[in-house]
């Protein structure tokens, strides 16, 4: 017999071992919404008087995100970023058409696109190519543009919190990386919010908590469609491997995952009460306006060639409902 | 798909395929394929269900992959 549902009778979906916890189709996305208050409120996240942004890439994620989020009734709206990758199977355009799809079957919300080739005449990869930073992955220039335009358009567009999918495998993660290496500055910053800086918007990430498998659990129960794939360049990452070998322990010990972030949060407390970062004096881009520590151009900036940079400022993402351009 | 076998349950992962013998649970099959239960949902005859169920002759369990990779500033 399927192990049935701790709620009511039904059969469970999803066996959440480090809670002891089974639910049903219908109880579980009820306990994860439930759950993203508890953790939106317990880390002081946000309010119902702030405006979100949810950074969307068609993943089960931050789609889950966005729906859990509107189904809590916040002011939340969406932002992809079309970043021009194909991988041979148009990885891009799917998900972008993932997160229209959403957007499409939820008209209390707007969807901004910006599309980076359309807007600075190149993709990701050409960028990463033709400045060689990164070395055959682009994955650093796209984590450079994705902090800069997110930034910028949370900014321009008058939200004041930015909300990212990340869950509890992705957390652990790098939470695992940043020790291995003993990063102290990275484990200092590694928390559920980032508070707002002079010209950054607050960065939160609600789902912190949540096995990757929730998510994607909570996904395909709501009838999210999301992108399956990966990004082509995804492959090979880090972060695959480091995620298999922490599977590998929880397999073994279930709740080591969950132990070892929240035990981290709860040192990281003590161990970082007096850190202090350097101070880093920060100065406006002199073309985008974005701090910078070096005077001069920001880093996004000084990526473009000279005759895009005009761009930065004029650049503004579609709204995917024209009746609610917020700030029109 | 091709032809399902009566007598097998069918496997997919992607474009993966495995006949097993039927009687197991979703998280004995996995473990004897040398994949960790932890990295995929299970979905039997297209219902998601948790691990634990056992498959009959004829069933179709589908895994799937729930780890993403990208970079942490995705
Ligand atoms: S895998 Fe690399 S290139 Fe692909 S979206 Fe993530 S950071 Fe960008
Ligand atoms: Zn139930
Ligand atoms: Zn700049």
């Amino acid at each position: 017999m399927p192990r049935k549902c701790r709620k009511c009778d039904r059969p469970a979906v999803i066996n959440m071992r480090q809670h002891k916890l089974a639910l049903c189709a219908d109880h579980f996305p009820e306990w994860i919404v439930n759950q993203t208050e508890r953790f939106i409120k317990k880390y002081r996240m946000f309010t119902r008087d702030d405006r979100v942004l949810v950074a969307v890439s068609g993943g089960k994620d931050s789609l889950a995100l966005w729906d859990v989020l509107l189904q809590l009734g916040y002011q939340v709206d969406g932002l992809y970023l079309g970043l021009g990758i194909d991988g041979g199977f148009g990885y891009s355009d799917e998900s972008r058409e993932m997160c229209e799809a959403f957007a499409a079957q939820h008209p209390e919300t707007t969807l901004h696109i910006l599309d980076i080739p359309a807007t600075y005449g190149e993709s990701i990869p050409e960028m990463a190519a033709r400045t060689r930073r990164g070395k055959g992955k682009p994955c650093s220039v796209c984590g450079l543009v994705k902090r800069h335009e997110m930034n910028r358009i949370a900014h321009d567009l008058g939200y004041n919190v930015l909300a990212t999918g990340h869950n509890l495998d992705d957390e652990v993660a790098v939470l695992f990386q940043n020790t291995l290496n003993w990063q102290v500055g990275y484990l200092a910053r590694q928390a559920p919010v980032l508070p707002e800086g002079e010209g950054f918007a607050r960065k939160v990430k609600p789902f912190c908590r949540f096995y990757e498998r929730e998510t994607a659990t909570y996904a395909i129960v709501r009838g999210i469609d999301y992108v399956y794939d990966e990004c082509p360049y995804a492959e090979g990452a880090t972060t695959i491997y480091y995620k298999e070998l922490l599977n590998k322990l929880e397999a073994d010990k279930p709740g080591a995952k969950l132990h070892f972030y929240l035990a981290f949060l709860k040192a990281r407390e003590e161990l970082f009460a007096h850190w202090r970062e350097e101070k880093v004096e920060l100065h406006p881009c002199e073309n985008c306006g974005q701090p910078t520590s070096a005077p001069g151009l920001c880093t996004f900036c000084r990526l473009l060639p000279e005759e895009v940079r005009p761009k930065v400022k004029l650049a503004q993402p579609l709204a995917f409902h024209l009746n609610a351009v917020p700030n029109a | 798909m091709t032809e399902q076998s009566q007598t097998h349950v069918l496997v997919t992962l992607r474009k993966q395929r495995w006949e097993v013998e039927p009687g197991k649970t979703a998280r004995q099959i996995m473990e004897d394929l040398g994949l960790n239960p932890e990295n995929y949902l299970t979905m039997i005859n297209g219902q998601l269900v948790d691990d634990s169920t056992r498959l009959k002759p004829g069933d179709h369990l589908k895994l799937v992959a729930v780890i993403s990779g990208g970079s942490y500033a995705a």
